[in-house]
């Protein structure tokens, strides 16, 4: 593909994706047993940032609770799909994820110690407020997130120079030991149902019954980690032919893995605190934009956001036309559209796979 | 002439104590184009990357125009010398042009992103390398000769006083290293210094200014083609199967034995 047409074709994908992430934020905004429909839902849309009157309360609260979920299905979806880019192109593994630097699984051992405090099973003596109950999990998910990279690249770098190959190890080993961890807390919690059934759905993901606490901190999260994106993207095109070629070239390897750990650790991390675990999104999304639109990091790093956003959103907007209100959480909804969907196409571009 | 390139005392120790190079004095001048050749193990290829700077010798120190080039900045380096590896280590699907275009790494700015020197640049680098047709190719399609000339090619767009290639003909055809022979020397004509590793020990007789022997991380002699090139001397380095021939100024070198 010539590059000129290349770039014009990234454009136009970029605006039809933001586009349609609109349409859904609206119709996401819109769906929902009560009856409410188009004028109110504007209005009370308009009322959250203050430009119209607010609604009856009842009504208004729908409305901002729908608004909320639709944020935060978006900017997890980017935020993850982000993060995903930035992982496999540091690795320059097509199997790379998030869950890979031991984000995913650092967020859920932080998100159940948050559970056990709240149900009581570790006393704190701390008199909670409501705030503090709502934020505490979130806060410690995203705390055990940045904790276990912190150790993955430490562990890595205590060895000189961190390969990326040395990285993937440790995040594996580390990846280990927090699943150990998770398990244990699991088990030990079995008498416990509240507190293990609290742990156990937060592995699914959750999109219903968010706050604007959750919708602004995947967002924070998503925009700092794009904010790193013009210090990584020309040189993880660099990469794509070997660490040492890009070094030869007059990259600083160092510092770009440096950053890209960071930025992907800090979108994923906000993701997951804000909705837990939601798989998937960070591996395929990148796939996606590879087989249809480019492999050119400098295009694929930012077209990641608003694809991963229009993915999660328009799963979560479609199986509450089909199913209704919160049937499937995100998580298995993802594996279980995603997998065969990934699947076909695969199949369909098996030449594409082979240099990606 | 001036030296560009210098290497004094240069030695890499593993950490098992084993010396890949030791005690390696070179110099290269603006123009010249100077073969490193030896057997395999002799150490060639860690030379190579010690005299690119992306291996920090144990002791001593590579300069270039002076400059130590231990001390300064990926960006700096790369603005001072280019490396062609043997291989990549992956192919990537990407365009002819664009890959060239990753040889102006050091040269873009971040933000404002190539300007027409840097696409200038390119243009000139594929058509001195005689891949100009090659541009709107992808790189996994071409041939191990149209993969090696593009290489050159990029590492010609660096723009870099010193150019170091490893191994630039093994696996390829006699007319191909003819060409990528012919194509080191005319890169050194337009005044950069050139330094590769070869076992084509005949056209590096003909195409070299200065050939340095390396025998065990050691220079065994250094010169022009004909003193180095020297019967007794190849026989001692290399053992006794081999076709040597003075003709037309060159050495003609071929391993030759009776087999079987």
């Amino acid at each position: 593909m010539n590059p000129r047409s290349e770039r014009k074709r990234a454009w136009i994908v970029g605006v039809l994706l933001v586009a349609v992430l609109f349409a859904l934020l609206l119709k996401s905004a819109a769906l929902g047993p009560s009856g409410l429909r188009g004028a109110s839902v504007a209005r009370g849309l308009l009322a959250i940032v203050g430009l119209a009157p607010p609604l009856e309360p009842n009504h208004q609260a729908i409305v901002e609770l729908r608004a909320w979920r639709g944020l935060c299905a978006a900017g997890v979806g980017g935020a993850l799909a982000l993060s995903g880019a930035l992982v496999q192109g540091m690795f320059r593994n097509p199997l790379a994820s998030p869950s890979l630097i031991g984000v995913t699984g650092g967020a859920s051992l932080g998100a159940a110690l948050g559970f056990l405090i709240l149900g009581g099973v570790v006393p704190t003596g701390l008199a909670l407020s409501a705030v503090w109950s709502a934020l505490l999990v979130p806060t410690l998910a995203f705390a055990g997130a940045a904790a276990t990279t912190a150790v993955v690249a430490l562990v890595a770098a205590l060895h000189g120079r961190a390969s990326v190959t040395s990285l993937l190890l440790v995040g594996i080993a580390v990846n280990l030991c927090v699943a150990g961890l998770f398990a244990a807390i699991q088990y030990l919690t079995l008498a416990e149902w509240e507190v293990g059934k609290a742990i156990l759905a937060w592995t699914f993901g959750a999109l219903d019954d968010r706050s604007a606490a959750h919708a602004a901190t995947v967002w924070i999260g998503l925009v700092l980690a794009a904010l790193c994106v013009p210090l990584v993207a020309r040189e993880l095109d660099l990469f794509r032919s070997g660490e040492d070629d890009a070094q030869a070239l007059g990259v600083d390897t160092r510092r770009v893995k440096t950053i890209a750990l960071v930025a992907s650790s800090l979108a994923a991390s906000a993701a997951v605190a804000a909705a837990g675990q939601i798989g998937f999104v960070g591996l395929v999304v990148p796939h996606l934009l590879r087989l249809t639109c480019t492999s050119n990091y400098r295009l694929l790093l930012w077209l990641s956001i608003p694809a991963g956003s229009v993915f999660l959103l328009g799963a979560d907007v479609l199986q509450r036309i089909v199913l209704g209100d919160g049937v499937l959480q995100p998580g298995v909804m993802m594996s279980l559209v995603g997998g065969p969907f990934f699947l076909f196409l695969l199949l369909r571009q098996r030449r594409e796979i082979a240099h990606w | 002439m001036t030296t560009r390139l210098e290497a004094r005392a240069l030695e890499l120790a593993y950490p098992s104590g084993a010396r890949a190079l030791a005690g390696v004095n070179l110099k290269v001048a603006a123009g010249e184009l100077l073969s490193i050749v030896g057997p395999n193990g002799a150490g060639k290829s860690t030379l190579l990357r010690c005299l690119a700077g992306l291996l920090a010798p144990t002791a001593g120190a590579v300069e270039i125009d002076g400059a130590p080039l231990g001390a300064l900045r990926p960006l700096e380096r790369a603005r001072r010398v280019a490396f062609v590896p043997q291989f990549l280590p992956a192919v990537p699907d990407v365009l002819v042009e664009d890959f060239v275009l990753g040889g102006r790494y050091a040269h873009i700015d971040r933000w404002r992103g190539p300007t027409r020197a840097d696409y200038e640049a390119v243009e000139r680098a594929l058509s001195a390398c005689g891949a100009a047709e090659l541009r709107e190719r992808l790189l996994t399609e071409l041939s191990g000769g149209q993969r090696q000339r593009v290489l050159l090619a990029r590492a010609a767009a660096q723009s870099a006083p010193v150019i170091v290639v490893d191994e630039p003909t093994a696996a390829l055809d006699p007319a191909h290293q003819v060409a990528v022979f012919a194509l080191l020397a005319s890169l050194a004509r337009e005044g950069r210094c050139v330094v590769l590793a070869t076992h084509e020990l005949s056209l590096a007789s003909r195409a070299s200014d200065t050939i340095a022997l390396l025998v065990c991380g050691q220079v065994r002699a250094v010169g022009a083609p004909l003193e180095v090139l020297q019967p007794r001397l190849l026989r001692e380095v290399y053992g006794p199967d081999l076709l040597i021939e003075a003709r037309d100024g060159g050495v003609l070198v071929a391993p030759w034995a009776r087999l079987g």
